[in-house]
Order: structure tokens, then C-alpha cells, then sequence
């Protein structure tokens, strides 16, 4: 059902945008290679199930694994390389992955791979278990995050964040805080990418290719990098907005384009970000509603 | 506290609004209006208008229009009217899937055209097949696309028997002994290379060099000069009209003096021909639209193209026609529901299209027709020969 498929797409996007949001929104780690962990996910759960012949239960927890490993590299990297040389490198991880999946025969290089459809217990998942299962780990991943910021851990990641030297001072040790951010991240990337590979039944390399971390980046942004629900929103406005735009055809990515330009001039903070409108209006909307209750009290 | 109040709801409402979104389509399932005699028939299509592709998508756009126009004034199908219903896919896998599921679910076509590349209509094919509505992939060439099962088709050669018809020409019309392949790094590139060094060596001629090159690359002086040096009879470079157009002006530059032989990648007006210019002349392809045919389907959609574009018809274009005008002799013959659409397809005997006699379509789905080599003279593509033989243009079938 085109519905499914669509609350597919919405799914796999919110959990990529989230896990961003652990390495860029909280640890305030900039990454544009976002897509490199996703596709590796893809490729080791595609290849597991279906040269391995492993169960996709198995594959799903080794795919983020193994997007986990080569996060623990990147995390690495980062505590040498800041900022905008972060920046730069992550383009470069993410443009190597995917040359390596275009060159390499095993994973199927120019051809792509074929995916099979998961099975467990006897059922073959269709479009509707698969958007069960994204609705699920989409659960667990949002609880992760909402518990995060308040936790010991957040607070630290938040402090690496806002003044690395002051967190540092403070006994802190930044990098292991770093490195913890991008393999969170990165695990939760990979197995996106698992659901991804076993619900499109097909993949190659351009589907985890650059412009693809943009738009991952363009979702959390646009919600508000940091805010637990902000790559939520960001993430459903961002997917649902070409599927509605698909009559306007011509000037579907003109529109799209155009939002997303006028969203940054006036909401630079996110859609609900600190201080944006939308939250003003709600803390205003709440203000309204208590004075009411203290007044008929 | 209030933060975490809003973001609660937000969330709350996020997932409501997902679990409706899956639910809701449930009972939203339309099968295709077949009682009804007078509604307009819906034929699915899609392109990859925007994105990396566009130049494509624009001319198979019009096309797809062009077709159903002709196929309207023709009477419609048995006097019902045909309508289209067309969509961007960006190039994208994901959005060609989540366009098929539309067509399939919600816009209730009865068959549909894919007017895009090899990994969206590959992503895109087995939802077709589940949902048992015909699809005709105009000139995608991944040998999987059809591989799934019975409602699939393909209306261009597939990559094999394009690749041994170059081989046919370089060999057996060109008399090359030695050659040097330039391809572009895809499915498309590999496959054509692949089947056409086979064929090629088959015959004793030698590939003297095989260099790969990515779509988007626009320096290709070092390996040009590389294969000035070897000095080949003949050059094969089974790429897109961006590259390709690269390659036939910067080897006039280095005054390279070699035959090249292209494919249909490079059979395109805009792209190809306006920007190679005068270089291109001389430049021989395997295609699939014979601009100097007599057939009277293919100069009838010559003209009206040309009349409604503003400029000549390429071969994507020529092949998304023939689709629409397989689909809709289909339906005049054996009835314009999925079922009896796929049956008819099958059916369908010596055919006269757009791009030539369409013998019929194997159990596979796979189109056999002639091939045809043309030659770019003046800016333009011109007849050089047809390839008939059995042994060369007929489809594999596993």
C-alpha cells in the first residue's frame, strides 16, 4: 500500500535524522558522511542474509555492528581533526564507502545487490512488518534520546559540545565522549540501513551516496539540531514534503528547495528549537491555560 | 518540564499520524475501473524529471505525452480515452518505489511505462509483478528488471545483445583488429563492455585497452592519449551523452583520427549531438530508432515529436513511445484489463513501431527487433546499416 510505503520512508528517515542528532546535535560533532554508515549497514545485512544465508534478526543487530566498528574509527579520527576539518573528512568517508561498493564484485559493484524479504517465524515480512518494525526500534531509539540529555551522559556530551577546554578542566575526558557519540550514532545509522536494504529488495551504491547525508542533515537542521524532537519533525516534513509536492512536478524541488531557504532565514534554531516560534506560541498557549486554572482556583 | 510536555505530544501525534498513515491505506485498495466502460484508462509513467538524469526525463516526458495524444486521436482504445498519469522520481530507488505503490494502489492504471534508468526500474519491477499490473521498462537495461516474473517487460535491447551488436559492427562491418574500450562504471558501461569484448573475441580481434571512467568525469585527455599511443582500429565507449559528448571533443582536440562506436547512451539530440557539435561527425552507434526508415510509424512519430518539441526525437524518446503504442495494441486486440494486457503483449507479432518492426517479446519479457547502426553526418544521426541476424539480436531468455 503506498500509505505503508510511505510511513516506510518516513520511518527509515527518522531514525537516520536522530541518530545524527546524537553526533551533531548533542556531541556537536559535524558530520556530512551520514550515509556512508547507512549503506554499510545496507551491504553487510544484504550480504549476510543473502550470501551468508543468515536470519535477518541476526543480520539487523550486525549490520549496526558493523556500522558501529567503522564509527569507532571516524570517532577516532575526530579527536585529532575539529570543526570544519571534521566536516571535510566525514565528505571523504562517505565518498570512499560508496566507491568501494561500486568497485568491489562482492558487493555486486555497478550491478547492486539483490535483498531478500525477511522471515521470522515462518512470516514473510511484508510492507506492513516491516513499518511494525520500524515503529518499534523508532520507539526505542526516541526513549534513548529522550532520556539522554538529562542523563550523566548527556550532560557530559553537552559540555564537549558547548566548551570542550571548560569539560576538559572539569574531568572530562572529551574524547571518550566523542568517540561514544559517533558510535551510537553510527549503530543506529547501520541498522536503519538494514530495514532499508531488506525493504527495498534491491540496492546499489548511489542510494548512500553524498547528497543523501545532506538531506539527513537537512532534516535535523530544519527540526532543530539538539531538540529530542526536532529530527522528528524535521524528518517527517522533509519526506512527506516531495510526496505531496509530486503535482506541482516540475517544481517540486524549486518548492522544496525555496522552504527550506526561508526556514533557515527566519527559524535558523529549527522548527522547534529553543526559542522558535512554535514554542513560544506553545509556552504562551500554556501560560494562558494555568493562569485560567489559578484564576477559577 | 514544559519542553518535555510539547515534545510528548509532538511525538504522540508523530506516531498517531504514522500508524494511521498504515492503516488508512487498508481499505483504501482500488482495483482498476474495468466495469466501468466509459471512464477515461489510466496508464501509470515515470521519469527522472529532476536530478542527475533530467535531460532524459524531459524527452521521455514528452513522448509519454506525444503517445497518448496519437493514441486519443486514434479513436482511444475501442473508444474509451486513455489517460496518463505521470511522476518525477528524482532518480531516486526509493521514490520510484513509493511511485509504483501509488500507481498500483491508490491511481488504479492498468499497466504501467518505466521512461527511467536500470536501478529505479529494477527497485520499482517487483511491486508491478506482486500487484500483477504490466510494466514496460522503455530502455533500462539491468538484466534483472525483467527477470521476476510474467509482467514485466522490455521495450530496448537488453545490454547483451547491444553489446554483441557493437561487436557485430567493430568486427564484422568495420573490420577493427584491435580495439580499445572506454566505458562508463554502471550497470550499463559493464554490461555492454563485457558482452561486446566477448563477441569481439570470439571473432580474433584483440581488446587492446579497457579504462572506466565514472558519469560525472570531464577529463578525459590522459586516457585518450593513452589510447592514441596504442593506436587501435576502433574505439568502443558504451557511455551517456554528458561523458560522451567529453570524449568525441576532446579526441578531435588531440587529433585522435580513430573510428569510435558508441551505443544508444549517446543517442540523444539535446545532450550529445548540440553539445559535441561538428565533432561528433563521423561517430557510428548501435540504437534503436533508424532515422531514415521507411516505416511509416517511424516517420509519423519523427514529425510529430519534432512538432511538438521543437527539436529531433532520441532514442529514450522513440522507446517510451513504442511502449505506450505496445500497451495500447494490446488493448485493442485483447482488452484493457492487467491480465489481458500481459497476455497481449505476448501476443504481439511483427508489430510496426516507432523503432521498427517489433518482432515479438520472449518468455522473459524481452523485446526482439533489428538493430540499427547509424552514423552522425552533418550534426545529425543518419542510416548506416541494420543488423537482422538471429544470432546477434535475439534476447537471452533465462
Amino acid at each position: 500500500m503506498y500509505e505503508q510505503v510511505v510511513a516506510i520512508n518516513v520511518g527509515l528517515a527518522m531514525l537516520l535524522a536522530m541518530s545524527l542528532n546524537i553526533i551533531t546535535g548533542f556531541a556537536g560533532q559535524p558530520t556530512l558522511g551520514h550515509a556512508a554508515f547507512y549503506g554499510i549497514g545496507a551491504y553487510t545485512s544484504a550480504l549476510l542474509t543473502a550470501k551468508a544465508g543468515w536470519p535477518f534478526f541476526l543480520a539487523l543487530p550486525a549490520a549496526g555492528a558493523m556500522a558501529a566498528l567503522v564509527g569507532v574509527l571516524l570517532g577516532l579520527f575526530s579527536v585529532r581533526v575539529r570543526e570544519d576539518f571534521l566536516a571535510v573528512t566525514t565528505i571523504g568517508i562517505n565518498f570512499v564507502v560508496v566507491a568501494i561498493f561500486q568497485y568491489v564484485q562482492l558487493f555486486g559493484a555497478s550491478l547492486g545487490l539483490a535483498v531478500p524479504k525477511p522471515e521470522f517465524l515462518g512470516v514473510r515480512f511484508g510492507n506492513t512488518e516491516i513499518l511494525g518494525l520500524l515503529i518499534l526500534l523508532n520507539a526505542l531509539v526516541y526513549l534513548f534520546m529522550r532520556h539522554l540529555p538529562n542523563s550523566w551522559l548527556g550532560l557530559a556530551l553537552g559540555g564537549v559540545r558547548n566548551d570542550e577546554e571548560a569539560a576538559a578542566s572539569l574531568g572530562y575526558n572529551a574524547d571518550h565522549y566523542k568517540v561514544f557519540a559517533f558510535t551510537i550514532g553510527t549503530f543506529i545509522a547501520g541498522m536503519t540501513g538494514s530495514v532499508y536494504a531488506h525493504f527495498m529488495g534491491f540496492i546499489s551504491s548511489t542510494d548512500f551516496a553524498f547528497p543523501v547525508s545532506i538531506g539527513v542533515l537537512s532534516m535535523a537542521v530544519l527540526g532543530g539540531l539538539g531538540s529530542v524532537t526536532g529530527p522528528l519533525i524535521g524528518a517527517l516534513i522533509l519526506t512527506l514534503a516531495p510526496e505531496v509536492f509530486r503535482f506541482v512536478s516540475d517544481y517540486r524541488m524549486l518548492v522544496y528547495g525555496g522552504l527550506l531557504v526561508l526556514m533557515m532565514r527566519f527559524q535558523p534554531q529549527g522548527l522547534v528549537g529553543d526559542d522558535s516560534y512554535l514554542q513560544r506560541l506553545w509556552t504562551k498557549i500554556r501560560g494562558r491555560r494555568e493562569e485560567g486554572k489559578a484564576n477559577a482556583g | 518540564m514544559k519542553n518535555k510536555r510539547i515534545q510528548s505530544l509532538l511525538v504522540v501525534l508523530i506516531a498517531l499520524g504514522l500508524i494511521v498513515a498504515g492503516c488508512g491505506g487498508a481499505g483504501g485498495d482500488k482495483k482498476p475501473a474495468a466495469a466501468d466502460n466509459k471512464a477515461p484508462i489510466k496508464i501509470g509513467f515515470f521519469a527522472p524529471v529532476t536530478g542527475p538524469a533530467a535531460a532524459d526525463g524531459d524527452s521521455v516526458t514528452k513522448a509519454a505525452k506525444l503517445a497518448v495524444e496519437k493514441i486519443n486521436k486514434d479513436g482511444g482504445i475501442n473508444g474509451r480515452k486513455v489517460e496518463l498519469v505521470a511522476y518525477d522520481d528524482n532518480l531516486k530507488p526509493q521514490e520510484a518505489v513509493s511511485i509504483a505503490q501509488k500507481l498500483t494502489t491508490k491511481d488504479g492504471v492498468v499497466a504501467a511505462v518505466s521512461g527511467s534508468y536500470s536501478h529505479t526500474t529494477r527497485a520499482a519491477a517487483p511491486i508491478f509483478e506482486n500487484a500483477k499490473i504490466p510494466m514496460i521498462a522503455a530502455y533500462a537495461l539491468h538484466p534483472d528488471i525483467t527477470k521476476g516474473g510474467d509482467y514485466v517487460f522490455r521495450q530496448s535491447f537488453v545490454g547483451t545483445a547491444q553489446g554483441k551488436a557493437g561487436g557485430y559492427v567493430a568486427v564484422d562491418m568495420l573490420k577493427a583488429k584491435t580495439i580499445a574500450i572506454l566505458n562508463v562504471d554502471n550497470d550499463f558501461g559493464t554490461t555492454l563492455a563485457d558482452s561486446f569484448t566477448q563477441y569481439v573475441e570470439s571473432k580474433g580481434a584483440k581488446v587492446v585497452s579497457r579504462d572506466k571512467f565514472t558519469m560525472v568525469e570531464k577529463e578525459f585527455n590522459p586516457v585518450l592519449t593513452k589510447i592514441k599511443q596504442l593506436k587501435p582500429d576502433l574505439i568502443y565507449m558504451p557511455t551517456y551523452s554528458g561523458t560522451g559528448a567529453q570524449i568525441a571533443r576532446q579526441a578531435k582536440e588531440l587529433n585522435l583520427g580513430i573510428q569510435m562506436l558508441g551505443t544508444e547512451g549517446i543517442d540523444s539530440t539535446m545532450e550529445f549531438l548540440k553539445v559535441s557539435g561538428p565533432t561528433a561527425d563521423g561517430i557510428i552507434i548501435t540504437t534503436n530508432l533508424n532515422r531514415n526508415s521507411k516505416l511509416k510509424a517511424t516517420q509519423d512519430f519523427i514529425k510529430d515529436y519534432t512538432a511538438m518539441a521543437g527539436h529531433a526525437p532520441d532514442m529514450v524518446a522513440a522507446s517510451t513511445y513504442d511502449c505506450f503504442m505496445v500497451l495500447a495494441e494490446s488493448m485493442r486486440k485483447n482488452g484493457a484489463e492487467p491480465d489481458k494486457i500481459k497476455d497481449g503483449i505476448y501476443k504481439i507479432k511483427d508489430f510496426e513501431a516507432a523503432t521498427g518492426l517489433i518482432k515479438g517479446y520472449n518468455k522473459l519479457g524481452e523485446v526482439t527487433k533489428n538493430v540499427q547502426v547509424q552514423v552522425i553526418k552533418n550534426g545529425a544521426f543518419t542510416y548506416y546499416g541494420e543488423i537482422s541476424d538471429p544470432a546477434i539480436i535475439t534476447p537471452p531468455d533465462k
